[in-house]
């Protein structure tokens, strides 16, 4: 079933049909397989620490269990939100590009675009990018863009880098800071 | 956690500085409708010897495996099902289900329709980022906007100085990259032609370095991508 896209602005509504974007789709992939001695493809197992279960892929479940050990359904439980940036935006918003780059991408969609409105357009023909606002698990951000080759959904995390003085050097350097007074000059 | 990298700047002077990744949130924990928090268990449905293909190679015949099925009921471990897996650790099985104690590794390429192309054994390739050559600032300056709206951005680690010098260093690169409001390609090797590398026979990446200044303050970011956005027709990267 194809995914759908919804963005209300300005009172009117625009959609999108979704489609992840990765590089499996636009370059193919390339990855190790564990092989046996005659080349035959192995899996991965699990076994239990007392050795009596091997349980590859498809012979586990995982359940969720409330704090009374009742098992609760995954579509009944929802996310704890992060805090305040969690609360969700009602309209999209034009976004500079530095908002963008300030946000790490973790998942991103290619948009074939359904019904487009003029007021979303105009939105987007400012800087090409538009802040959607952060999604139901919170902490997340959601932007569309807009380039020549089409209008993509870009979902990531800020990165919460901040500017730095120059009395704020980085002292996780290994040894810095430490004593001198452990240096064997009589071993030398 | 920082880690070391090598870096080159606009006038050819390089220095060993620190990065940090981004903090990663990770996923927010799930809880019931009325704010209870839950913990998520693995249970075991059927070990190994009851899956349907350990079935099948006891029973070929239809028939017999449909009565097999019904009489005995092979594919249900009244001791093991449902029971809870706790810890365990992992191994690799053969085709016949044997546990392998050393296994190979091949590289198998796939183009985009998930089609095997080649199949070849895979070189170590090693990280690239703290060796004796730096990585270099190419000169190849992008726009801010041009880049966010090229390419996906899915990792990024800012610069960070250890004295004074590699203050100077770094506040340098961003000022200028701040004025030219633009982003420098930067890579390893010769020229800065090849992708980097943050970690043994990691996924390899285009970097660029993004620098904002105010005042006596700097931020210097190392952006990395490996997607463009575009449809498949169009890859240029």
């Amino acid at each position: 079933m194809e995914r759908t896209l919804e963005v209300a602005c300005g009172g009117t509504a625009s959609s999108f049909t979704v489609r992840e974007l990765s590089r499996a789709t636009l370059y193919g992939t390339k990855r190790r397989v564990p092989v046996d001695a005659e080349g035959r493809p192995c899996q991965a197992a699990a076994l239990t620490r007392d050795g009596r279960f091997l349980l590859p892929a498809g012979t586990t479940a995982t359940l969720y269990l409330d704090d009374r050990g009742d098992a609760v359904e995954r579509g009944d439980l929802r996310a704890a939100r992060w805090g305040t940036d969690g609360a969700p935006e009602a309209e999209p918003h034009v976004a500079e590009a530095a908002d963008l780059l300030d946000c790490v991408v973790r998942k991103v969609y290619a948009l074939v675009p359904v019904a487009v409105s003029g007021r979303l357009d105009e939105l987007l023909a400012a800087t090409g990018i538009c802040r959607l606002g952060c999604d139901d698990s919170g902490g997340k951000v959601r932007f569309l863009v807009k380039n020549a080759a089409g209008y993509f959904l870009m979902i990531g995390e800020p990165s919460a880098f901040r500017l730095v003085g120059p009395d704020q050097a980085d002292l996780s350097v290994p040894d810095a800071g430490e004593a001198w007074d452990d240096l064997d000059l009589a071993m030398l | 956690m920082s880690r070391w990298i090598r870096i080159r700047d606009g006038r050819g002077r390089d220095a060993r500085v620190r990065m940090e990744p981004a903090h990663r949130r990770g996923r927010p924990k799930l809880q019931t409708p009325d704010g209870r928090g839950v913990e998520a268990a693995r249970f075991i449905r059927s070990p190994l010897a009851r899956t349907y293909a350990a079935q099948r190679s006891r029973c070929p015949d239809d028939a017999e495996l449909a009565e097999l099925l019904i009489e005995e009921d092979p594919e249900i471990d009244f001791e093991a099902t449902g029971r809870r897996t706790g810890p365990t650790d992992r191994v690799l099985l053969d085709p016949d289900g044997d546990v392998l104690y050393a296994a190979a590794e091949v590289e198998v390429v796939c183009d985009r329709d998930g089609i095997e192309t080649d199949r070849r054994l895979p070189a170590d390739t090693p990280a690239n980022v703290d060796g004796e050559s730096p990585l270099v600032w190419t000169g190849r300056m992008l726009p801010g906007p041009e880049a966010a709206r090229r390419f996906a951005f899915s990792r990024a680690l800012q610069l960070r100085h250890v004295d004074g010098l590699t203050h100077d260093f770094l506040f340098g690169m961003a000022r200028e990259l701040d004025e030219a409001g633009a982003l420098v390609l930067v890579g390893a090797g010769p020229g800065g032609r090849e992708p980097i590398r943050l970690e043994r026979n990691g996924a390899p990446h285009r970097g660029f370095l993004e620098g904002r200044v105010d005042g006596e303050r700097h931020l210097l970011v190392l952006h990395l991508t490996n997607l463009e956005l575009t449809v498949p027709a169009e890859v240029t990267l």
